[in-house]
């Protein structure tokens, strides 16, 4: 019975089908390609055969952590430490592999024998290198080849496995070359350390706080270091999916709430025929999970087909690598079957209810259920019907409304931040130039040789040259606060306006920005602890972004020395004298120095890789959104031609052409995907603001910017998938033969 | 029953044969009707459900083609029209038994329906549609939806509507189906009016015989064709017709001796009546 209620509108079981599948598949897609991520970088932490693992307090990741060399020595001494081993973890690109992670350790070390070489020879001598399996794979590298790592050419000797896709992604090198290659002068990312047998690790680890050392101490086997990034990726992965499932629930709820409407009749009927109350809660709710199920399953499938697409990408693809468990995929179907729950009880719940002898009185779209109203003699016809199913018309009018938002704010914050990263420092002047190193992953990656600096002063056209060291810091007391280092007399500082105080003028004095100094309650003449070096507040400054007010500006040898960036800088502030003569300089730059990138400043985060992966991402997402959307606006127009049917009929036999009903339908959908937009613009404004408006770290990135072009696209991505989402079933309502339609109950 | 032609017929339907479905399920709703209605005709077509009766009307009102024959309807043949949808709306005017008013519509709106396409001016439409409501008396009903009239208002907004564009026959399938009796009344009282005065040819499709007696001819229909045609001009004599068709007259025409065993009536009475019913038993007749 189920089976057959199901079938009998066939094309209407199928869209929601597709919407549930679509749902599903998101949170199997994304789970396991969060959970993938997760476990990635967990184990690049883990690593090792070691016991414990040290890296600089407050480092985000390995990758991002610096330690002094002398440090070893005292952890030697530490009682029952048997071995400490430094190694350096560095983020490189390679041509075809924007993501590179290189390894340093020392030869022989124990810490070198989690990379276990399945062809070749392990490293024996600087200049060697060993490279990950998938590595070999999207850079088309083998034994005896040449690589090259910022120019210094490297031999591979050997390929290993780990079974991680990231570390599978880099390459493996001598302590000594990975200093080198990451600009570390006596300095490691992190120590391993062997305990002795029979030792406990947690007195060892009391014994190295003790020291003192602005150390994070962590067993190799918790892999909690990577906890704010795991958590980050995460949240991101179950917001879309939470998107997606929202959506997919509402047509769900859809489907069920008309298919129990057009069965009002014979439900009265069973009812009459001696059926209890729940018998029918159970025959709709069925209904409804039997579908979610179908939807499930195919959804699962869809996911992991669309993980393992994913993960197949060259480069980007270690880092999309989908991880699944069974965890995942029963997540996946659990949802389907909330869903299926969720969008079966309310109908089902309505059909019990409803008195039998009411029931069977029910005509079914005709005059007794449209009751007179202000609002329903106004607007147009195409109003009055979608206010007729004003329920109905809502949910459809959610669905949809989800999806244009979402792409707004998608939107809305990528142009957020794109302005904010093109006002970085910038003179604001026309005439500015932007200069990072090529092909980094990362902005905060970017590492510019200082020779650079005077090699662009002495090129024609240019005015002056400001470089600027960027760094970040995270610990729980600046949960993530932005390092500026500048030449206090450089052109550049003209962009920080000081409201209160002066400039920085000796390499213990910093200046915070009005941000800064409001979350960490700061006021020139306090003092500001950075990396164990204590710091005076000398001024305040504002410069109307909202992370970089977020930070603070040392004086540029100061910052290099405590990020450890000794002779190199973030980004190079090139201000040309003749504005128009900008656009040559950038082009000779660019032909000078192959190393580095210069773009205008007012275009250089749209030519950053930062930014074309996050509007990649947001574009998919809001696309997946919509598709959804999409589906609910078809389901909808179908349902309501269905229970219209006689009156199309009608319509038919009184002389109406079949175009007019299909404009008529499709006009219907054209105003509800147009009301939808709207409101679902007028949220997702509504939303961010109140967002970004809430004081959290981070929350300074998510300053949203407005630009009619979003709208524009969101509104017409709209106003196409209600085309789409009409046309069919309009096309279906204007070739209905006219008796069948009038006969139809 | 020969019929002397004054005028153009307004339907002329020749050998029409209306098949639904093929093989072993094929049901042959219409067979072979032949049947020739005169402009200015007030018919009515009676007979049991699936006779075939609602089949008539919607090829009439070119919803529906035959499988074979012609239909021609104010001298157009339906199977060589060009516009099919100007003739549903200009030539023939419908009126279901549902009345299928448009919910979301106001009584105004809904006889604005077929003026759509029609009459360009939207102030042209509006006069006309109000000129129609007057004209079935619900002038100060324009402004309401179908849900807040009465089953009756909402049939005579039918009829309006269906009166649209003037045209020359009015199809009627059921009209005062759903309705109480004496609305039924006021409907084939209205519908009757219409036909004296405005001319307009109107075909109504019932299975009430009180309905029947409202016109002016009776089109009996059985298994797809016509077993009786007759028109009426003396209500006593329909009523005698109805007599001899209910069960009774029946009786006391082929087996009157159950009556007079059960002492009922006299054998002599009984002859008399059988006498008097004989000329107005028609179905019997032909069968």
């Amino acid at each position: 019975m189920i089976l057959k209620n199901l079938t009998r509108r066939s094309v209407r079981s199928g869209l929601t089908l597709l919407g549930i599948a679509i749902g599903v598949a998101a949170v199997v897609a994304l789970g396991s390609i969060a959970e993938g991520i997760s476990t990635n970088f967990a184990l690049v932490v883990g690593g090792g055969s070691n016991d414990l693992l040290i890296t600089q307090a407050g480092a985000m990741d390995p990758a991002f952590s610096s330690i002094d060399e002398t440090v070893g020595e005292r952890l030697l001494a530490v009682p029952g430490v048997d071995r400490v081993e430094p190694g350096v973890y560095t983020w490189v690109t390679t041509p075809g592999l924007p993501f590179f992670l290189l390894f340093g350790y020392e030869i022989g070390s124990t810490a070198m024998d989690h990379y276990r070489i399945v062809e070749g020879k392990p490293v024996s001598g600087p200049g060697q290198m060993v490279v990950g399996r998938r590595a070999t794979e999207s850079i088309d590298i083998s034994v005896g080849d040449n690589l090259r790592i910022h120019g210094t050419p490297f031999r591979v000797v050997g390929i290993y496995e780990t079974g991680q896709g990231i570390e599978e992604s880099g390459g493996v090198v001598t302590l000594q070359d990975a200093q080198t290659a990451a600009q570390f002068e006596r300095k490691v990312s992190l120590y391993e350390i062997g305990l002795r047998r029979g030792d406990s690790a947690a007195a060892a680890i009391e014994r190295i706080e003790s020291l003192d050392l602005e150390l994070k101490v962590s067993k190799t086997s918790e892999r909690e270091s990577n906890q704010q990034y795991e958590q980050m990726m995460q949240g991101f992965a179950w917001g879309i999916a939470a998107i997606a499932i929202f959506i997919g629930g509402l047509g769900m709820m859809n489907s069920m709430v008309m298919s129990v409407l057009e069965r009002t009749r014979e439900i009265g009927t069973l009812r009459a025929l001696g059926w209890s109350r729940w018998r029918v809660l159970w025959v709709i709710l069925g209904e409804s999970m039997a579908l979610s199920a179908v939807g499930g399953v195919v959804g699962v499938l869809m996911g992991i087909g669309l993980a393992k697409l994913a993960g197949a990408v060259p480069g980007m693809g270690a880092l999309l690598q989908g991880a699944f468990t069974p965890a995942i995929i029963l997540q996946g179907l659990a949802t389907a079957l909330v869903l299926g729950l969720v969008g079966g009880v309310y109908p089902a719940w309505r059909a019990a209810g409803l008195q039998p002898v009411e029931a069977l009185s029910y005509e079914g779209g005709t005059a007794s259920d449209f009751k007179a109203g202000t609002l329903s003699r106004i607007g147009s016809q195409s109003f009055r019907n979608l206010w007729r199913r004003r329920n109905r018309t809502l949910l459809a009018a959610a669905g949809i409304g989800i999806g244009v938002g979402t792409l707004v704010m998608l939107g809305g914050l990528t142009t957020g931040l794109i302005g904010q990263m093109n006002n970085m420092a910038g003179t604001g002047s026309p005439g500015n130039i932007t200069v990072m190193q090529r092909d980094v992953p990362d902005l905060s990656l970017s590492s510019v040789d200082e020779s650079v600096t005077r090699r662009i002063q002495g090129m024609p056209q240019v005015e002056s040259v400001s470089p600027m060291v960027l760094g970040f810091v995270i610990t729980p007391e600046l949960p993530l606060f932005f390092i500026f280092g500048l030449d206090p007399n450089s052109a550049a500082m003209d962009h920080y306006k000081l409201t209160e105080g002066r400039r920085v003028q000796r390499p213990s004095e910093i200046i915070i920005g009005s941000g800064a100094a409001d979350s960490y309650d700061l006021e020139v003449g306090d003092t500001l602890t950075l990396y164990n070096n204590r710091y005076r507040v000398v001024g305040i400054f504002e410069t109307g972004v909202a992370w970089e007010e977020g930070g603070g500006i040392l004086a540029l040898r100061e910052s290099q020395r405590i990020l450890n960036r000794p002779r190199n800088v973030s980004f190079l502030f090139v201000d040309v004298e003749n504005p128009a003569m900008a656009l040559p300089v950038q082009d000779a730059i660019n032909r000078r120095f192959p190393k580095v990138r210069a773009s205008i400043s007012s275009e250089f985060a749209q030519n950053t890789d930062d930014i074309a992966s996050m509007q990649g991402i947001a574009a998919a997402i809001g696309m997946l959104a919509l598709i959804v959307g999409g589906i609910v606006v078809a389901n909808t127009m179908l349902m309501s031609i269905y229970e219209r049917t006689r009156e199309i009929g009608t319509l038919r036999a009184l002389g109406w052409p079949g175009k007019r009903i299909l404009s008529q339908i499709v006009q219907e959908s054209l105003l509800l995907c147009l009301l939808s937009a709207l409101l679902g613009s007028a949220g997702a404004v509504i939303l961010l603001t109140g967002l970004s408006s809430i004081p959290f770290a981070g929350g300074a990135m998510l300053r949203p910017a407005w630009e009619p072009g979003t709208f524009v696209i969101s509104v017409s991505l709209a106003i196409v998938l209600g085309l789409i989402g009409g046309f069919y079933p309009a096309w279906r309502a204007s070739k209905l033969q006219p008796v069948e339609a009038l006969r139809y109950e | 029953m020969a019929q002397t032609i004054t005028a153009e017929p307004i339907v002329q339907v020749e050998n029409l044969t209306k098949i639904y479905g093929s093989g072993e399920t094929a049901v042959r709703a219409l067979d072979r009707l032949s049947v020739e209605l005169q402009t200015g005709e007030f018919v009515a077509v009676m007979g049991p459900s699936g006779c075939g009766k609602s089949t008539l009307l919607n090829m009439l009102g070119a919803l529906d083609q035959p499988s074979e024959g012609t239909v021609r309807v104010a001298g157009e043949d339906l199977s060589q029209l060009k516009d099919v949808d100007r003739f549903r709306a200009r030539t023939v005017g419908f009126v279901f038994q549902l009345h299928n008013l448009l919910p979301t519509m106001t009584a105004q709106e809904n006889v604005e329906i077929p003026l759509q396409g029609q009459i360009n001016s939207r102030k042209e439409r509006k006069k006309r549609a109000a000129h129609l409501l007057e004209l079935v008396g619900l002038a100060d009903r324009r402004d309401h939806l179908p849900g807040q009239l009465s089953g009756g208002q909402r049939q005579r907004v039918a009829i309006a509507r269906s009166l649209a564009n003037s045209p020359s026959l009015i199809l009627a399938d059921e009209p005062s189906g759903a309705l109480d009796s004496q609305s039924s009344d006021e409907i084939m009282t209205l519908l009757a009016e219409l036909n004296r005065s405005q001319g307009t040819s109107i075909v109504v499709v019932t299975h009430d015989r009180r309905v029947a007696q409202a016109t002016q001819r009776v089109l009996r229909m059985q298994d797809g064709a016509i077993v009786s045609d007759h028109r009426i001009t003396d209500p006593l004599e329909e009523d005698l017709r109805m007599f001899a068709q209910s069960q009774l007259g029946q009786t006391l025409l082929e087996n009157s001796s159950t009556l007079t065993l059960h002492g009922l009536i006299e054998e002599r009475d009984a002859a008399a009546l059988r006498q008097l019913l004989q000329g107005f038993d028609d179905g019997a007749q032909k069968s």
